[in-house]
Formats: C-alpha cells, structure tokens, sequence
C-alpha cells in the first residue's frame, strides 16, 4: 500500500514536470538571469520585463486557439499594423478625437477590426474549407496593404502618427505602470478558464485531434473552428491597443516583424502545431521564456548578430525538449 | 527508460542556461562596468545619474541604430566608435533594431535598465520613438537623436543632431535653377521622396518644393513625385512607371544618393543614362554626398550634391552626449548640419573635404 | 497436380492470438476459371493477402507451377506473374492512363527521362485488346469505372500475369460494363490465364467458373467442379455452421414504433430502404459488402444527406437534420470505424468517455462539472466493466479492442439515448468481451431504449435481435421474426438482387 502510494505521488510528480515543462526551463534562466545579469533584478527592469510580456501574451493567446486545430494565424500581425495605424487616427485627428468618448470607442473599433479579420478568416476555414495557411495568408497580405495605403496615403504626410492623448498610453504602461500586466493577465485568466473548464474548450481539444470523431460525437466542428479564428482576431485587436499605446504611436508597419515570436511562443511554450495538446497556460510560459530570453541577451549587451543567433538556438533546444515529453509516452499520438 | 530522458532534458535544460549565464559573465569581464552605477538597483528616479563631473571617470552610451544598410550611416556609425576611441573614456553599447519601433523602443528601455549613462538614437520611426524619449527623460538620462528628429512636439529629446536638410535641399535647387537660367534651359522634373516616415526625407522634399515653388516658374516643373520608402525595389518600379508615363522628364531630385542604382537602372532601360553633354542626359540632383555620389559627380552624372557630414554627426553626436551627462547646457537643442553644396562646378576644388 | 498453376497446403494465419485461417488446403487447375465464395469475415480478403504477399502465412507452403512461393511483399507476387485486381482499384487518379500502367516500370531513357511516347504506344496497343477506345493521356480520374477496371486489368497483362485474381470485381460496374469485363474474362481464359474469381453474385459465379470454392469462418469447407453443385448447395456450405455460441437473454416487453423511415434515399448505395423500430426491440439490419448497411445508419443518423424519403421519430417527421440534433433527440450511433470515428486515440479514456454527454454536463457560462463527469466516468467503466487502470492517465490507443469498444459504447450510454445504433460493434473484439456487449445491448432494450443493430456476422444477430431486416443492393429484401431465423433464408435474401440494373 505505502509503496503503490508513494509510487502514485511519483507518477504525479512526473506528469506535472510533463506538463509544464517550459515552466521549469523558464524558472532555470530566471534564476541565471537574477543571479549572473547584471541589472536584471531591478524594479525598473522588472516592469519593462512584464509590459513586453503583456501585449504578446495577448495576442499569444488568441493565436493558441487556433494552433490547438493544426491552423495558424498569419493575419494577426497585420490586425496589430491595422489597428495602430487607425486607432492612432482615431485619436488624433478624426472627429473623435478629444471627446471623452475617444478612447473607449477607439478600442472598440480597432477590436471590433480584429474581429472582422476573424470572422472572415473563419468563414474561410470552417465553410469554405480553405486551409488555414491561405485564408490567413491572403488577409494578412490584405490587412498589411490596408494599413500601409492609411498611413501613406489616405493621410499625407507623416506615415506612423505620434501624439497620442496620455490617457490612451496609460493602457500603453505610461504612469500606471501595472495597467497592460493586469489587461493581459486577465485576459490569459478568462482564456485559459474559457479552454480548460468549458464545454467549448474541451470540445476544441477533441476537434484538434480528430474532428471525425469529434463531428459524430455532436460536437459543432464547423461553428467552433469558426469561433476559433474569431478569438484569434478579437485579440490580435486588444494587443493592437496595448502596443500602440506602449510605442505612443501608430506604425503602420508595427506588427510584420512580430510573426516569429507571437508562433515562437505558442511552440516553444508547448502546444502541438498539429493540434490537439498544448493550451493557454503553455503559450504563457513561452510568452515568458522568450521575452526572458530577449531581455537578458540585451542587458548582456551582445552584439546584435549574437543575439538572433542565440534566441534560435534556444528555440530549437525547447522544441526538442517538448519532442522528447512528447513521446514519452504520455502525450504519444498513439498509432498502436 | 523514462527517467533516462527526463534527466537528459533537464541537463539540457540547465546547460543552456548555464551557457548563457557564462557568456553573460565572460561579457562583464572584456566589456567594462557600466558607469559607476548605484548600490541599489532601483529604478532611475528623476534625478540625473549620481557621479557624473569629473574626467578619469568613463561612461557608457548606448547607441541605438535602426539599420546599417547606406554608407552614410556605415561612416556615421564608424565616426562614433572612432571618436568614443579617441577620447578614451568612452564605453559604447549597442543595440541594432532592424527596422522595428516596437523592438527599438524595447531595446532603449534596456539600455537604461543598464544604467547607461547617455544614449544616442537613430531613430527609426519618429513618431513611435517619443515613447523612448520619455523613459530617457524620466530616469534622467540624456538622450541624443542622430540625424533623424522626433515629430515635431511629441517629444524632448536633450539635442537632435540634424543636417538642416530643408534649407540644402532648397539651396541646392535654388543653385540648380539659376544655373538653369543661365544656361536657358527649362526641365521636367521627376522628384523621388524618401521614405515618409523619416522626417528627413520630409524636409528634403519641403526644400527642394519651396525652391521651385519660389524660383522654379518656368525653369522646373515638377511633374511626378515617386515615393520610394528607401528601398530600391519600390523606387525601382516608381522609375519605371514614372518614365513610362512621362517619356519627356530630363530631370530628377534624388533625396539621397543611396538611390543612385534604381535611377541607373532605369534610365539605362530607356537609353537616358548619359552624361552631361550628351543629348540624352537627364539632370540629376542627390543629396548625401557620399562615395557614390561622389563618383557621379566625377563621371559627370550628377550636377549638385549636398553632402551631409555624416563623420562630423556622428562625432557631434558623442561630444553632445559627453557634455550633456557632464551636466552642461546647450546652447540650441537642434545643432544643425548645414552641410556642404558640392556641384559641378566646384567639385575639383572640394573634393577632398568631404 | 501437374495441371495445377496455384497450390496452397495448410495455409494458417492468426492475428493478434486469433486463427483467422485454419489450415486453407486448395489447388488452382492451370486455364481455369475458379470461384471462391464465402460470407464477410469468412477469410477470403486474408488469404487473398496471403496469395499476394500483404500477409505472411504463419504455417504452411504455397507453390505456383510447381515450384515453391514464398512472397515477402507484393512484387514477389508480381513476379510470380500473380496480378490483383482489387475491389478498390489501385490506379491513381491524377495521372494518366499511360502512367498508371506503366507506374511500376516506367521506360527510362539515357538520361532516366520517361520516353513518354513510347509508353502511350504500348498503352494503346495493350487496351486495344479490351476494345478500350481511350486516350492515353487521359487522367484517370475523368474515366468511368468500368474503363479503371479495364486499365486495371491491363496492369495485370503488363506483367504477363499467369494468375489473375479478381475480388468483387462487379459492385461498380453497370450492365454494359459487366457484359463487357465477362468478355475480358473469356478472353483471358483462351489465352490460357488462370483466373481466381471472388464474388458474392452467386449467378456470376456459376456463370463464369469451372471450379469453386467455399470459405467458411476462416476453413476452406468444399471445393468442386460448378456443374455438380446448386446455389442452395452453395448457401449451406457458406452458412451451414453450427450455431454454438450462447447469448445472453433478458425479459423485457416491445412497445410502440419510435422510429420509422420510408423509402430512404441517400448516396450512391442506399436506393429505397424502410424499416420500423420499436420501443424495447433489438433490429438487426444484414447485408453483404455494398449492401448500403452502414450507409442508410449514417443517413439515418444525420451524417450523409437524403436525397429521398421521410424519417418519423416519435410521431414527428425527423428529416435532415445534423448529428447534433439527433443526438439531443436522444439518438445514438456507435461507428463502424471506432480508430477513426469513435474515439479520440491519443486522449484518455475519461475525456473520451464524457464527449457526448458534455453539454449535459455545463453549468452556467458552460462550465463543466468536473466532479459530475468523472463520477459518470467511474460508473461507466464499472458498468460495462471496462478494464483500465487511470482514466485520466491512459489512453484509448493503449486498450485492447474490446475496451475500446466498451469506452465507445460508455460514451452513448451515458448520455441515455433512446434509439441506439451500433454498426458491427463486435468487430474487433475478444470473445469474452463480445458476451458482455451483446449483456450490455440486451440490458439498454430492456431499459426501453430501442437498438439498431448492423452487423456482417449472422449468428451475432440471431443470438441478440428480436427481428432482422435484410437489405441487398440498397433495397430490402425481406424481414423475419426470431420465432423464424434461419441461416439459410436470411442468406438468401442477401443475396436476392445480387445484379446490378
């Protein structure tokens, strides 16, 4: 009996490490970090740290519903590009701008254009089976066009546009600086309780790994792959906002070269690109790893060509390290 | 068999880290301490940096560049590292952005997490980098712009090294206009923009148009603007839909001579590509003056060129930033670059100069 | 002996601890036409496999023309000069004619470019002699079955075949193309091939055979000349078991009609199908392969579209609807194809066990109860006493087929559906954990579920079904009581309507 229970504990022990992997990989260069980079552990540093973490954790998360389907989002980058170049607008010199209402109805719009890039991304998907990788392709190609013809043309002139009311860039960090740590963590709250404890969620692990099934089963496939895209483009929105305000400008270019990290984090932090195993709370800890990882190569004060060199390097090593978890056995696709 | 593994991946783990961690240290040793930094790590408070007076102390700078991809900003970047050599005190960090605000604006805010004691910036986005400014402001750290501004009031720098590139442009074509006169000869002008986003490539474009606005009546006409966003492709299809179009243009503004090779091709497409003399020249005005530019000058290609210092920016740049941490005021925080108008004429005398 | 081209002696084969070939003793004449009949499950497929290399036999020899064969893959079978043509044809439809004939030998030139136009030549010349008017540069796919089937078969002569092999050569196949492959036949057999034919069309097969064979639950039970037997001979011999296996009985009594379905149309298989199912009744539903069995249950269920017909359930017309619907209707439907259809095979056994009965389980803003869910888990596996030690920790690809099955069965059960639909839910499954399915069945009709039960193996469904339908061809084809279940008649009716119109 003592033994079977001591072996249960194990066993336990075992499949949380399993689990949360990258949690314990991030704890290691934590500590490095804290214990060898200089500068690393303070306050300062440590709220820079937590509002890069933010915005991407944001829009990391949006991105995990859909790779929890074997799909991939590129549109996301071009919603953030959209979404800074007219919120920045919207704010500055559009009839809003000044009202008190500006800001809320600038944060619904640019959320409410993410969620149109979502609506028809699903759309796309669910009903006109295109894959994944083309429907988002084509928008994001769309998207990155639309926010560049804004900037340049439709408003001569400056391309990327300053002089956002200070209220706004509080959402940004500015002053207050908890407010995008406290919006993200809420939002990674209600998206991980949203794919862990509810009917939906559940529903879009079993679509994941075998949508057949899933479809005799009674699940809605076609309706929750459409949700899925939807999520991702409503917070591709939300993290629009939050960079915007934290830049102080909108860009039109400020997402394209975020592709890589946003993809790089949902990866490394677990989830499986082919679908059906990963979650929310994976995509944190990689969110987490990686600005762990920028961060401390900066303060390093590595030369730039370094530091690229590095951060691919550590992504393979965790993409490895999850391969290995993975067939353990635990986790296997099982083709017994 | 399981246990095996998990090990394995937790020494891997642990490697990587621990590898990271050693370079970081190794890095410290060959890299100098950063300026004599505070006991505590807290956040910089308003105040400047405690020690800052007194020489036989060394400083660090941060130096913030968006890209190295144009000889101007190879040789201004060489003149910093030249000058902080030179003057022996000067500990240089630096961050490369790669065209990407978000991460320049990031990389900013771990140079003063640092605790640099000054960062110079080229910035990529005028607009986007006042959010940088601001951190540098608030932990009381002097922040330099070298050669691209903030927008206009959305932020304070400490000092902004400029060419004053509205008032070459338009000297330069105001020069060209009379020499045009003289010569009575009238044009039709294709005018390539930079990219819209540098406030630079604004100015440049505002000089050369109040010029012609002023002066131009009947000499210039500017027929067709081609924004190129500095990159030869775009400038290249510009060109080539441009002259197709208005197969009459015998002249064109080159905002910077970075921009020499798409105007080569495509006038060689369409046989223009001659000197001055031939029947077929299409006059040509850059800016920039660097080695290609130059060398247009040399072969006859290029009637005017304002030369920006980029090696006196980038050396005002460190001086500015030396002074400034030192606790010195400014006289003016805009130091302007009115450059050097190097043209046809007098290339041979000064040709050496710059 | 010396006549014979195909000799097999004790041809034995087991897969995972189960004989599914006990001992195949059979000789092939040279130049002959031979029939091979028997049930589905019967073995033929697997000693076709076994013939062609796909199996290794564990025991005994197979000799062609006399000298030993031993195939270790398919292309020993091909250079044996033994071709297949598969019920499923091997062509691949996006390339031409030409490629697909000549895919597993292309000419090469000097420089291993394919001489295209000496392959479209030879192919020309090779279909020629089916009177085959195509184009070699036709894709395959823009052809009609009957024209693949001829391809197919010219594959075979490519390889200057000795043995040709057909398996349910006719279930695609018009009128025309019949006559036509018939032709072929003939004309295969007077230039001396010898020809295997696999078939359920007992009038085919008296037709076209010298000899034929009967396979009987993996045992070769007869073989003889076609003229000196009948097609009831024929039926005995392919049915004529001795139904030894006991099944489980219950008390229960049948109620009134819950679901009917009129004239179904749906797909390519199913043409005109009715039946009725009653409160507490155990349906069997029989039929040979390309019956349309499955099909009218997936038609049933939601999952295909009816292009004809009337479903009425509880009174109510219950037509096109999805599978959501039906199961919030109360209906269920345990696949045929649990790996694919049923179970999520890299998840454990719990998360598989609640994925019907979620939304059941959601509380307000869908919240799961977990609490809830792993208690109806827990009395899941013990009521069907499933054998699995974690059901959070194991997987459903770890279990043993007839676990598997019960985690399938448990996931309907537990949401308590009143019709209940099981394709060949004892395929696949151990003896011991057969018995307890066909309790569990007997238990939900006595519970007044009603059960729709299809399945290939004849005695299963006379054992457990109060009434069987028998469909043939997409239609019905005749229904009997249990006071009236006989092998004979209820294979006689499968058969009934074997020819296509």
């Amino acid at each position: 009996m003592m033994k079977s229970k001591a072996k249960k504990q194990d066993q336990k022990f075992q499949t949380f490490l399993q689990d949360n992997i990258m949690l314990f990989v991030f704890l290691v260069f934590l500590i490095c970090g804290v214990l060898f980079v200089d500068k690393f552990a303070s306050a300062y540093n440590i709220k820079n740290y937590l509002k890069n973490c933010a915005p991407l954790l944001v829009v990391s998360t949006g991105l995990t519903y859909v790779v929890l389907n074997g799909g991939i989002d590129f549109s996301t980058t071009s919603i953030i590009s959209l979404g800074s170049v007219l919120g920045a607008h919207l704010l500055v010199d559009s009839p809003l701008a000044g009202t008190p209402l500006a800001i809320p109805l600038t944060i619904i719009i640019v959320v409410g254009i993410g969620l149109i890039f979502g609506v028809v991304n699903g759309l796309a998907v669910s009903r006109l089976k295109m894959p994944s990788f083309v429907a988002t392709l084509s928008t994001q190609l769309i998207g990155a066009g639309l926010a560049v013809w804004f900037g340049s043309v439709l408003f001569e002139g400056a391309v990327s546009l300053g002089g956002l009311p200070e209220a706004f860039r509080a959402i940004g960090g500015k002053g207050i600086f908890w407010l995008p740590i406290v919006i993200a963590a809420v939002i990674f709250l209600i998206f991980n309780w949203l794919i862990r404890r509810t009917v939906f969620g559940k529903q879009i692990y079993a679509i994941g790994v075998n949508p057949r099934t899933a479809e005799v089963s009674g699940v809605p496939v076609k309706k929750n792959i459409f949700l899925l895209f939807v999520i991702s483009g409503g917070l591709a929105g939300v993290a629009s906002i939050i960079y915007t305000a934290k830049n102080g400008a909108g860009v039109p270019t400020m997402g394209d070269a975020m592709f890589i990290d946003i993809v790089g984090s949902v990866v490394i932090g677990g989830t499986d690109p082919a679908g059906g195993f990963g979650g929310v709370k994976n995509t944190l800890y990689g969110v987490m790893f990686l600005t762990l990882v920028s961060n401390i190569l900066n303060l390093m004060g590595i030369e730039w060509f370094y530091v690229d060199l590095i951060k691919g390097v550590l992504v393979i090593a965790a993409a490895v390290l999850n391969l290995i978890f993975k067939n353990l056995g635990v986790r296997g696709r099982g083709r017994a | 068999m399981k246990k095996w593994r998990k090990i394995v991946a937790l020494l891997l783990a642990s490697a990587m880290a621990l590898s990271v961690a050693a370079c970081g240290s190794k890095k410290e040793e060959t890299g100098g301490e950063a300026a004599p930094a505070p006991a505590e790590t807290e956040a910089p408070e308003a105040e400047a940096p405690a020690e800052s007076t007194g020489d036989g102390e060394t400083y660090t700078i941060g130096v913030a560049v968006d890209t190295l991809d144009t000889q101007f900003w190879m040789a201004n970047y060489q003149a910093i590292k030249d000058r902080a050599a030179e003057l022996g005190n000067i500990t240089l960090v630096e961050a490369i952005a790669s065209a990407d605000a978000n991460v320049q604006n990031q990389q900013i805010q771990d140079f003063i997490a640092q605790g640099v004691d000054a960062v110079i910036c080229m910035a990529n986005d005028g607009a986007a980098i006042a959010a940088a400014v601001d951190e540098c402001n608030e932990a009381g750290i002097p922040i330099i712009m070298n050669n691209r501004p903030v927008v206009e009031g959305t932020a304070d720098p400490d000092a902004q090294v400029l060419s004053d590139n509205k008032q070459m442009a338009y000297e330069e074509m105001k020069w060209f206009i009379e020499k045009s006169k003289e010569e009575n000869k009238s044009y039709k002008c294709l005018m390539l923009i930079g990219d819209l986003g540098d406030g630079n490539a604004v100015e440049r474009r505002d000089g050369y148009q109040a010029a012609v606005d002023e002066f131009g009546e009947g000499v210039v006409d500017i027929v067709l603007s081609v924004p190129t966003e500095w990159d030869h492709e775009v400038a290249l299809a510009g060109l080539q839909s441009g002259l197709a179009s208005n197969p009459d243009i015998n002249m064109m503004i080159l905002p910077s001579d970075f921009l020499w090779e798409p105007v080569q091709t495509a006038l060689t497409e369409v046989d223009k590509w001659a000197p001055i003399g031939d029947d077929k020249h299409v006059a040509c005005i850059s800016f920039d003056g660097d080695e290609t530019g130059k060398q247009m000058l040399a072969d006859g290609y290029c009637w005017a060129d304002a030369a920006q210092s980029a090696a006196l920016q980038g050396e005002t740049c460190v001086d500015t930033a030396l002074s400034l941490i030192k606790g010195e005021s400014l006289p003016n925080r805009d130091i302007k670059d009115s450059g050097l108008l190097v043209t046809c004429d007098n290339f041979e005398e000064v040709k050496d100069s710059f | 002996m010396s006549t014979d081209i195909l000799t097999l002696k004790g041809i034995r084969k087991s897969f995972f601890g189960t004989e599914v070939l006990h001992g195949i003793d059979i000789s092939i004449r040279k130049g002959s036409v031979h029939g091979l009949v028997g049930e589905n499950g019967a073995g033929k497929s697997t000693l076709m496999n076994v013939i062609g290399g796909v199996f290794h036999a564990d025991e005994g020899e197979m000799m062609v023309d006399g000298k030993p064969y031993l195939p270790q893959s398919p292309k020993d079978a091909q250079k044996a000069h033994i071709a297949f043509v598969h019920q499923e044809l091997n062509l691949f439809s996006n390339l031409t004619v030409a490629e697909n004939l000549f895919i597993e030998d292309l000419p090469l030139g000097a420089f291993k470019q394919v001489k295209y136009k000496q392959m479209e030549k030879e192919t020309i010349k090779y279909l020629k002699d089916f009177q085959v008017n195509v184009n070699p540069k036709t894709k395959v796919e823009n052809l009609s079955m009957g024209v693949r089937q001829s391809i197919e078969i010219a594959k075979a002569l490519i390889i200057n075949a000795d043995v040709v092999i057909f398996d349910e050569p006719t279930t695609s196949l018009t009128k025309v193309e019949k006559d036509q492959l018939f032709r072929i036949i003939a004309d295969l057999k007077a230039r001396n091939v010898t020809i295997i034919y696999i078939s359920h069309i007992l009038e085919d097969v008296f037709e076209l055979c010298d000899d034929i064979s009967v396979l009987r639950d993996g045992s070769l039970v007869a073989t003889m000349p076609a003229e000196e037997t009948s097609r009831d001979d024929l039926i005995s011999l392919m049915v004529g078991r001795k139904l030894e296996n006991v099944y489980p009985t219950v008390e229960k009594t049948i109620g009134e009609e819950v679901l009917r379905c009129e004239h179904i149309a749906s797909g390519p298989l199913v043409k005109d199908a009715s039946l009725s199912l009653h409160r507490g009744e155990i349906l069997g539903v029989f039929g040979l392969m390309g019956s349309g069995r499955t099909e009218l249950m997936r038609a049933l269920f939601g999952l295909d579209k009816l292009s004809g017909g009337e479903i009425t359930y509880k009174g109510k017309p219950f037509t096109h609807h999805t599978p959501k619907q039906a199961i919030e209707a109360g209906i269920a439907f345990v696949t045929e194809d649990r790996r694919d259809e049923g179970l999520l095979m890299p998840k454990p056994v719990e998360e598989n066990l609640l994925l019907v009965h979620l939304p059941a389980l959601a509380g307000k803003l869908g919240v799961v109860d977990r609490k809830k869910g792993e208690d109806l888990a827990d009395q899941s596996i013990e009521a069907l006493h499933t054998k699995v030690q974690n059901k959070k920790t194991q997987m459903a690809c770890n279990l043993s087929g007839g676990n598997q099955q019960k985690v399938v069965l448990g996931k309907w059960i537990m949401h308590e559906p009143e019709v209940l639909i099981l394709d060949e839910p004892t395929r696949g499954v151990d003896v011991g954990a057969k018995y307890e399915i066909y309790t569990i069945i007997q238990e939900r009709a006595k519970e007044q579920s009603c059960v729709l039960v299809v399945s290939s193996e004849m005695e299963e469904l006379m054992g457990i079904c109060d009434r069987i339908v028998v469909m043939s061809a997409g239609r019905m084809a005749g229904e009997i009581e249990r006071s009236e279940f006989e092998q004979n008649s209820i294979m006689e009716m499968a058969l009934a309507g074997g020819e296509k119109a």
